[in-house]
């Protein structure tokens, strides 16, 4: 296959790898994780390779020294997501790392090619089935509370710690069970909440990989620990999420 | 510091009648959602992924290093004692 030139400083970022089909793959609307370039699909044997051009230097400059950046994550990281999961609303897509790139077509088919058992794999375990994050919060009564006078620091302190006593134990029973049940339904599930695991009055959180055709049993497990909890906890469903945190087997 | 760019709302669902999406502000916490996911695929590092730059080889940004500083990040921004102790 010829590889197209790509000029010197260029290179490819990856956004993920889908299977080909006899459609031609369909054109990508969101600008490219550097809010310039396209996204286009590159053909690779059996693979179409979903990538748009980065300006080499500068961006992985730009990677290095903004990974700890919040601000620049975020927009990056959800220009990545969107991408992804335009992608992925009409394939089944292996999507890659955040901030994976490639020097030339040449080094990613080879990168492809020598993947493709793995990837072929993963295609058979993630084909019709979404990922969905759940998240189970404590539901406190935080009633306001009523504006106390405060004339000292010392009263400021005692306040405070008179809170901080009446602050309820915290309750892990039966969030087991709402796992066992999820985990049930799911085809495989991973912990997740790297970034958002500080979350306020968080209990319990994962993500699960779940197959469309079991989407109504998905709901109504779900439908019954809100049921349960009603009034003490609060459950927070999230996604559907491209297969992010089930495609690990690919590498 | 700020929580970033003001971001859309994914194709969320919300069918469940008393669940709560975003209950703290639908920007920040869609957010940390979408770097949850985003950045779930980038955890485990084994190295086999490798960025090739001009012909040289870098392995894969060191991202548990990269979220520990983030979590201090969001620490500082919703402080709590039930924050740290929530369950990974």
């Amino acid at each position: 296959m010829a590889n197209r030139r790509i000029a010197a400083e260029t290179a490819l970022y990856l956004y993920g790898i889908s299977k080909s089909s006899r459609a031609k793959a369909a054109s990508i609307a969101s600008e490219g994780i550097d809010g310039v370039h396209p996204v286009q699909s590159l053909a690779c044997e059996d693979f179409i390779c979903w990538v748009s051009s980065v300006d080499a230097a500068s961006f992985s400059r730009a990677i290095s020294s903004n990974m700890e950046n919040l601000e620049w994550l975020a927009l990056h990281g959800v220009r990545h997501q969107k991408i992804v999961a335009e992608i992925a609303a009409r394939n089944t897509v292996v999507p890659a790392r955040f901030g994976t790139i490639f020097s030339s077509e040449a080094t990613l088919f080879k990168n492809v090619r020598a993947r493709r058992t793995a990837l072929e794999k993963v295609f058979a375990k993630i084909s019709d089935a979404e990922e969905w994050g759940v998240k189970v919060f404590a539901e406190q009564a935080r009633a306001p509370q009523p504006a106390e006078r405060v004339r000292s620091g010392k009263d400021y302190l005692q306040l405070k710690a008179a809170r901080l006593k009446k602050r309820p134990e915290r309750d892990n029973s039966g969030l087991q069970e709402l796992a066992a049940e999820l985990e049930k339904i799911a085809i495989d599930s991973a912990p997740t909440g790297k970034v958002s695991g500080t979350q306020q009055d968080l209990l319990w959180q994962a993500t699960f990989l779940v197959p469309r055709s079991r989407h109504g049993q998905w709901n109504q497990a779900l439908k019954e620990f809100v049921k349960k909890w009603r009034g003490k906890r609060r459950i927070e469903v999230n996604g559907p999420w491209p297969p992010y945190s089930f495609v690990a087997d690919a590498e | 510091m700020a929580p970033g760019p003001r971001i859309p709302l994914l194709q969320m669902q919300n069918d469940f009648e008393s669940v709560i999406l975003a209950r703290h502000g639908e920007e920040d916490v869609s957010l940390l959602d979408i770097l949850d996911h985003v950045l779930n695929a980038g955890v485990v590092i084994h190295g086999s992924l490798v960025i090739s730059l001009a012909g040289v080889d870098l392995v894969y940004l060191g991202v548990n290093v990269v979220l520990t500083s983030i979590e201090t990040a969001l620490r500082n921004i919703e402080p709590g004692p039930e924050a740290k102790r929530s369950l990974r």
